[in-house]
């Protein structure tokens, strides 16, 4: 009897060795919904901005393009170029014959292209600040004008397939940023203002990885 | 002579549990088969393979719910998003009450929807631009 007993809790603790895990949980970063994908083109051309309106001595087209280029780039797995294609009107981005000159023989490429605007402004801003009570101050609190810069980047951005002159994608980006420093630099601003439309551009167009958990079945 | 049954049941089971120790200790996870076999790669971050080796189980078996439930992990994973659904609904229908496969499918569907939504604001958003135009 005893030996039976033993011989199945042999066997229980043998049976509870060898049955493992069903299911292995893991973690793993899933891409979002992307309208554009991607994957599915070998190269981004960037063309030519159209600027509306520029700081003097600020190339924005250069600006705009270069920096697209390098944010791609370190991305997007094919190959990133610019080509000097001027856009000089507005319809251009709709209209489909402007850009078939620019489709590749493979029909993999996108264009990136768009409007931009950067603006610059001198703003006087009231400032209250409370000040320390003294028999010879008031009680309200002491008022002051200062001057701030303020620099606005206006950006429309299209992803156009150029074989069919299909608009992928369109988005309007808005930025201000304000400086305590009145000679701030349009060009430093601009980065300033650029780095905010990547969050926004880039995250969905990119498609930056969300960690989720999954369950994989092992029988 | 009951305390010495007793002796030697407290031993058979001291042993089982030393023997069940060492199985533990010793049992690594290398894949034993080709589903386990996609599960490690998987692991490992290569889903290429994965997909590779649960295709192989599909084609030895069609009805492979734990094959079809990890290629469409698989297929979320690379982006591919109507394959995933495909593969997700054929494991639900062949296990409609597989709690793992429902939990994947809950979150796929969660993030399908959000997709769904901007699809639709990107129709609305052309159709208001087209209005204008007009």
């Amino acid at each position: 009897m005893i030996k039976n007993c033993s011989a199945l809790v042999w066997l229980f603790f043998l049976l509870a060795a060898c049955s493992g895990d069903t299911y292995r949980k893991i973690r793993l970063d899933l891409p979002p919904f992307s309208p554009v994908r991607l994957a599915d083109y070998d190269e981004i051309l960037i063309t030519d901005f159209l600027v509306t309106k520029a700081p003097e001595g600020l190339d924005l087209n250069k600006e705009v393009a270069q920096y697209f280029k390098l944010e791609l780039e370190k991305k997007f797995r094919g190959n990133v170029f610019h080509l000097p294609f001027p856009i000089d009107r507005d319809e251009a981005f709709q209209d489909a014959a402007t850009w078939k000159p620019l489709a590749s023989a493979s029909g993999s490429r996108l264009v990136m292209t768009g409007k931009a605007a950067l603006s610059q402004e001198t703003r006087k801003a009231i400032l209250s600040r409370p000040v320390r009570r003294t028999e010879e101050e008031t009680l309200s609190p002491a008022k002051k004008i200062e001057e701030r810069r303020v620099f606005t980047l206006e950006l429309s951005v299209y992803l156009i397939r150029p074989d069919t002159g299909e608009v992928l994608l369109h988005r309007d980006f808005k930025e201000t940023i304000t400086y305590t420093n009145l000679q701030q630099r349009a060009d430093f601003a601009f980065h300033d203002l650029a780095q905010r439309v990547r969050v926004q551009f880039f995250r969905p167009l990119l498609g930056e990885e969300r960690l989720q958990e999954r369950y994989l079945l092992l029988r | 002579m009951l305390r010495l049954t007793v002796k030697t049941t407290a031993m058979f089971l001291g042993l089982s549990l030393i023997v069940l120790f060492f199985f533990g200790a010793c049992s690594t996870h290398r894949p034993i088969n080709q589903l386990e076999f996609g599960v490690w790669a998987a692991e490992k971050d290569l889903w290429e393979e994965a997909i590779f080796r649960w295709k192989k189980v599909l084609l030895s078996d069609p009805n492979s719910v734990a094959a079809h439930n990890n290629l469409a992990v698989a297929y979320e994973k690379i982006g591919l998003w109507e394959e995933a659904r495909k593969e997700y609904e054929i494991a639900l229908k062949l296990a409609p009450q597989n709690s793992w496969v429902k939990a994947n499918y809950k979150s796929f569907q969660a993030n399908l929807e959000s997709a769904e939504k901007a699809k639709k604001e990107k129709k609305e958003e052309l159709k208001k631009k087209n209005d204008k135009k007009l």
